[in-house]
């Protein structure tokens, strides 16, 4: 992150430095427009959908929403846009979005009417997307995005309007979530189809890159959003009910990634999600090929002792989780303070299991908290419990 | 899971807790994939500050790491486990006093007494007892799960109340069977299982435990993922095949009457490993009707070139409760594609029951084809009864 006393470069990055990220092959529509009639047409008129009420910001932060939203200041507007997520308003960021996009012609009411796409505006969208997306503001999202279509019109390739750059105006981080956006359509399916795609064409260009003898880390940078968009697609996959599939397919990307932290990582995800899934053949098929990457590891004896509560062997689990150094800091993860708490509960500790959740700080919205109030529930009084929310 | 409390007319001092441990889950987990070399930098920033929110460590993966404690009282189904925390939490400022808790499980046809160790305990203000009870579902329909305290005041007063929790149990699976049987005595048992619960299911065993008089043998195939277990989607069916041979295969009697054939042992996993067991009652089919006496083909072979004797081995089995005296007579078919060379008429002597004579057939083919062997006639001597065996075995003449 550039420091704060410098011009931000973030929306408004230097093509020459990235141009390597924004290469992306022609589409059929832009090969099909004819030379001299290229830069004349708008294509892609994107605008903030009006039916949808903005998001409402705590008053707490209205002034400083204030301070950095006044007018199409970039460097100030960008600035506001990194405190709002630095703080986890994402409501504030994305009405920052919203802000900077009417002043650059593409706010309400602009949908369907010419504007100037540039870099700075589609990375704006992007960002909004994907504010949209964490704020599970879905029917927005899909609302919003529709304005670009497949991504592939002749106004989103610079060469389309400049014969000195080539490549597209589309940042990658919009292709992902395009492809993924209509999981939250009627039609989730047809999210597959997208993403399937942008497999094929992300691998392609990989091999573009690797044929033409790319820069080492330019093809790195490439097999990277690669593995991206395969992790994309099992995470769809498996919020589709395909357990098989979806397993199969990580486990590949398991198999191939050469990053040995990323592995483990992998490995023990799958190890949960047969577990998620009750299947119990897998589940021991990856704690096994989890333990021989990361035997005696804290997180691998946090995995060990869910094993056990998957067997219904509460004993065996409350064995492994005391083997975990309480007296190392970094060992005492929320995770660990959670998966321990569970286990006392399972156990017959209810009490226990509230005074060891409530040593994960700080207590914000989230699993732990829900297994606080959860078990309070059960175990404390009334009073008690008011006063332990409190 | 519903409650109601009875006699509580008084205002009571302590609370009757109760959560249903169905398996813990794993917390959802948002899912967020961003550009890993994203130029503006605002993927990172965002990435790392919806891991913090969450507290999960990646959110591109579709599974976090957090465990959650059940938050509603899931579907529960014949042959798994019923667990549930009951905990008996004092409200009041005081103690309370010879505490005990007595849970019972009621169904359409028992009262079941679950084993409770909350007995004559002293709860201080603002604490509890209770503890984790489990009990193997073994009947469908409406159950109630009733919880009863007693206990008494510091001023002595005997106190009580009762709560009723009531919960459907219903089938996960439907299983049904078909029977095929071989010419060697072999059956095969085709079962159907069913997934009619709600949520997946993970078939753990699925096993024919075989009726004294068959040995099983399990014909499967190699699944497509061999890491992975047998998946059934909710309305999903797998098919499971077996053989059964009888251990004595002489014995003929027996087949006369309905068979028990053994019974089918099912155990199956669903999410986070919740486990569940069920076992059919004794399959039982009807034997094919043999008669009498029955007539096997024990060797015969598959190919023979024309105008080459070849010999038939068969083999007859008196399935009658007497012995029976039993004579060999062979007709020649008309189309006289095969013609037999053994003499006819002959007698195979007396045969007790459940036992069995083997003869030889010797056979002429006369013309090329498939033919078929026709026109074995047993003569039961003592009733004057006529057996009639055609079409026992076919054979390719070339």
């Amino acid at each position: 992150m550039p420091d704060s006393k410098d011009n931000l470069r973030m929306l408004n990055y230097d093509y020459d430095d990235k141009k390597h990220l924004l290469y992306w092959p022609e589409s059929a529509r832009l090969k099909s427009t004819k030379p001299e009639t290229r830069g004349s047409m708008h294509y892609t008129m994107p605008g903030i959908k009006e039916e949808f009420v903005r998001s409402p910001i705590d008053h707490r932060f209205q002034d400083s929403f204030n301070k950095f939203f006044t007018s199409y200041d970039l460097d100030l507007n960008q600035r506001g846009l990194v405190w709002f997520i630095k703080k986890g308003i994402l409501e504030g960021a994305l009405n920052g979005t919203s802000d900077m996009l009417t002043w650059l012609g593409q706010g309400k009411d602009k949908s369907g009417r010419p504007s100037e796409v540039t870099q700075i505006t589609m990375e704006l969208w992007t960002l909004r997307f994907q504010l949209l997306l964490n704020l599970r503001m879905h029917a927005q999202l899909l609302a919003e995005l529709a304005a670009f279509e497949e991504l592939d019109a002749p106004d989103l390739f610079y060469q389309y309007k400049t014969s000195n750059k080539t490549g597209s105006l589309v940042p990658f981080a919009m292709r992902i979530i395009h492809a993924e956006a209509l999981r939250f359509s009627p039609f989730p399916w047809s999210s597959l189809i997208r993403i399937e795609a942008l497999r094929l064409q992300v691998e392609q260009i990989v091999n573009i890159f690797r044929m033409q003898s790319a820069p080492t880390s330019h093809v790195e940078d490439w097999e990277k959003r690669l593995e991206c968009v395969k992790l994309l697609y099992v995470r769809v996959l498996h919020e589709l009910g395909e357990y098989k599939i979806s397993i199969k397919m990580l486990d590949k990307v398991r198999q191939e990634t050469k990053n040995q932290e990323e592995k483990i990582i992998l490995t023990r995800a799958l190890m949960r999600m047969a577990m998620q899934a009750g299947d119990e053949k897998a589940m021991n098929y990856f704690a096994e090929k989890a333990n021989n990457i990361s035997s005696g590891t804290n997180e691998m004896i946090v995995h060990k002792a869910m094993r056990s509560i998957f067997l219904g062997s509460n004993n065996h689990a409350y064995e492994y989780i005391s083997r975990v150094p309480i007296t190392d800091d970094s060992a005492v993860t929320p995770q660990f303070l959670n998966t321990k708490a569970m286990i006392q509960l399972y156990s017959g500790k209810a009490v226990d299991a509230v005074r060891t959740v409530c040593l994960v700080k700080p207590i914000i919205p989230g699993p732990t908290t829900t297994n606080l109030k959860t078990i309070a529930e059960l175990c404390y009084s009334t009073a008690t419990k008011d006063e332990l929310m409190i | 899971m519903t409650d109601s409390l009875s006699n509580s007319s008084t205002q009571q001092m302590l609370a009757l807790r109760v959560m249903r441990l169905a398996r813990p889950k794993f917390a959802p987990v948002g899912g967020f994939s961003h550009d890993p070399v994203d130029p503006t930098g605002f993927g990172e920033l965002l990435a790392g500050k919806v891991s913090e929110l969450s507290k999960e460590s990646r959110n591109d993966l579709p599974i976090g790491d957090y465990l959650i404690a059940p938050q509603m009282f899931e579907n529960i189904y014949l042959g798994e486990t019923f667990t549930f925390y009951v905990n008996v939490v004092n409200e009041s400022e005081t103690s309370v006093v010879n505490v005990s808790l007595k849970c019972e499980l009621q169904t359409s046809t028992q009262r079941v007494v679950l084993p409770c160790s909350v007995q004559d305990t002293t709860i201080e203000s603002s604490k509890c007892d209770g503890q984790v009870i489990s009990h193997e579902v073994k009947e469908i329909g409406q159950h109630i799960l009733i919880c009863s305290v007693n206990y008494k005041t510091l001023s002595g007063e005997n106190m009580y109340f009762r709560k009723f929790f009531k919960f459907p149990v219903s089938k996960p699976i439907d299983v049904k069977t078909k029977f095929y049987s071989a010419e060697n005595q072999d059956v095969y048992l085709e079962a159907q299982i069913e997934n009619t619960s709600n949520s997946s299911m993970f078939l753990e065993r699925v096993e024919l435990d075989p009726s004294q008089h068959y040995k099983v043998t399990s014909v499967s195939h190699e699944d497509e993922f061999p890491e992975v277990g047998k998946l059934l989607k909710p309305k999903d069916i797998r098919q499971f095949l077996f053989c059964l041979s009888p251990i004595d295969v002489n014995n003929t009697l027996g087949y006369k009457d309905l068979t028990s054939i053994g019974k089918l042992d099912m155990s199956w996993r669903t999410s986070m490993g919740e486990k569940g067991r069920l076992q059919t009652s004794a399959l039982q089919r009807i034997a094919p009707g043999f008669g009498d006496v029955r007539l096997s083909v024990e060797n015969t072979p598959a190919c023979v070139d024309v105008q080459k004797p070849f010999e038939v081995a068969c083999r007859l089995y008196n399935c009658s409760e007497r012995a029976l005296d039993l004579q060999l007579r062979l007709e020649q078919p008309s189309n006289r594609h095969l013609v037999f060379c053994s003499p006819s008429g002959v007698s195979l002597g007396q045969l007790p029951p459940s036992q069995y004579v083997d003869f030889t057939l010797n056979v002429f083919p006369v013309a090329v084809g498939i033919q078929s062997i026709s026109g074995i006639r047993i003569t039961d001597t003592f009733t004057k009864r006529i057996y009639e065996h055609d079409d026992i075995a076919q054979i390719f003449v070339s």
